[in-house]
């Protein structure tokens, strides 16, 4: 079983993180410099605090708004997924699960508002946001990745070179001591106490996501824009890529794509993926060098 | 090649995925007794991966307007049991790759029946989705009693 007792455990953004260092002990001033980091971006991107970037549109006229290097940067590659997932990725999806009762008092129950709600347009240039009327963003998974891979960069550094960064079960792993490399069990979709798989991170990063947990009534929190409906054809997805912020993003795409545009995600992305369908299946990237259990 | 028609018309494709899966669901069951009657260490039947030590193959027939097309699907498996490899190609052309072939390969679907997690060793941590879970339906009640 994984380790729970070892490591640097902490919570941030919502959920539980777990800090690896496999040659050295984890020096005071760097968990300070972590957490620090976590309080900052949780305060900057939460879709749950009136007062953070990703609110900070939430009753906006239609306009051009100056945004912050960074959330340019988030919202540049939401972009890149909503055009990859024709559309279907969107962030600005927020304003809809807050509709479907996924809000800040955590209400969780749909209000009239789920079958009026249009997809406010936007778009980014440079550090320049257009819209076209109130937004609210969810950079949900994409920001978590992005989150990890920064904890990574502070780790990096501060000098360590062995070491995993577990986000609430999406992760960056470089190696350990003497090139061995950490072992990771995949949790299948829907079933906490089986693995579907087991694969080595190798200076990569994973991202797992299923539509089990965080469910309420007939909702879950991967919603179709269009539709206005959760998505139900696809039970989980996990990726391997160069990057966490990587993986998270092929998983999100990969969520709304159509099994032939599958490859083609994974290419954008350097992304090897297992993608769980509900008919009992599993789309299996041709490069997925993971055990599986078949 | 009537393949290239197949993949272009989509119902098609949705008939010839699920006919993948059974092809899959069948060799699951019925081919670990072929691969244990082989000795450990032999190729498969078409030996297309040097580095993979077990090899699953299966061919699925298709029906189309001019004839019949023979696809053979090979998953190359080494020692530790993981998937090093998947290939489809063409049973009737000495297992010829085409183009859309090796496109078609990478939509392959198996079915993965998974081992409980207790029985795996020297595990560091384990992928999942986001574990909210607990913070999340642990706030509803607090939450609600503020409102």
């Amino acid at each position: 079983m994984q380790r729970r007792d070892a490591g640097f455990n902490f919570t941030g953004i919502g959920t539980s993180w777990c800090i690896l260092v496999d040659d050295a002990e984890l020096r005071e001033d760097v968990r300070s410099d972590i957490l620090d980091y976590m309080r900052v971006f949780n305060g900057r991107f939460s879709r749950f605090l009136d007062d953070s970037e990703a609110c900070a549109f939430k009753k906006a006229a239609a306009g051009e708004y100056q945004i912050s290097e960074e959330f340019a940067a988030l919202l540049a590659r939401a972009d890149e997924l909503r055009n990859l997932t024709h559309g279907l990725y969107d962030p600005a999806v927020g304003g809809l699960l807050e509709q479907a009762g996924y809000d800040s008092t955590y209400s969780m129950a749909p209000r009239p508002g789920v079958a009026k709600f249009i997809l406010p347009k936007w778009e980014v240039r440079g550090q320049t946001l257009s819209l076209d009327g109130p937004a609210v963003f969810d950079l949900g998974g994409m920001g978590k990745g992005y989150c990890i891979d920064r904890i990574a960069d502070t780790l990096a550094r501060s000098g360590y070179e062995h070491y995993l960064v577990d986000g609430g079960g999406d992760m960056y792993g470089t190696s350990k001591q003497g090139g061995e490399l950490w072992r990771v069990a995949l949790e299948y979709p829907g079933k906490p106490d089986t693995a579907a798989g087991m694969t080595l991170l190798n200076n990569e990063g994973i991202a797992v996501s299923d539509t089990f947990r965080r469910r309420w009534g007939g909702w879950h929190h991967i919603v179709h824009p269009f539709s206005r409906l959760p998505v139900e054809e696809v039970l989980g997805v996990a990726a391997l890529a160069p990057t966490a912020w990587d993986a998270d993003c092929a998983t999100s795409a990969l969520f709304f794509a159509n099994p032939e545009e599958y490859a083609a995600v994974g290419e954008s992305f350097n992304a090897k993926y297992l993608v769980f369908r509900s008919d009992g299946t599993t789309a299996v990237s041709a490069d997925w060098d993971g055990e599986l259990f078949i | 090649m009537y393949l290239m028609n197949i993949l272009k018309n989509k119902r098609n494709l949705i008939i010839a995925a699920i006919a993948v899966a059974a092809v899959v669901l069948l060799s699951y069951r019925y081919v670990p007794s072929l691969l244990q009657a082989r000795s450990d260490g032999a190729q498969g039947a078409i030996g297309t991966n040097p580095a993979a030590t077990r090899e699953v193959s299966t061919v699925a027939t298709y029906e189309a307007p001019g004839g019949t097309d023979k696809v053979r699907f090979t998953i190359g498996l080494d020692t530790g049991g993981r998937v090093i490899s998947v290939k489809a190609s063409d049973a009737l052309k000495g297992d010829e790759v085409s183009e859309n072939l090796a496109k078609f390969s990478t939509g392959l679907l198996l079915v993965i029946k998974g081992k409980k997690l207790s029985e795996l060793s020297a595990v560091d941590r384990i992928g999942k989705s986001s574990l909210t879970t607990a913070a999340f339906n642990a706030s509803l009640p607090a939450l609600k009693a503020q409102l």
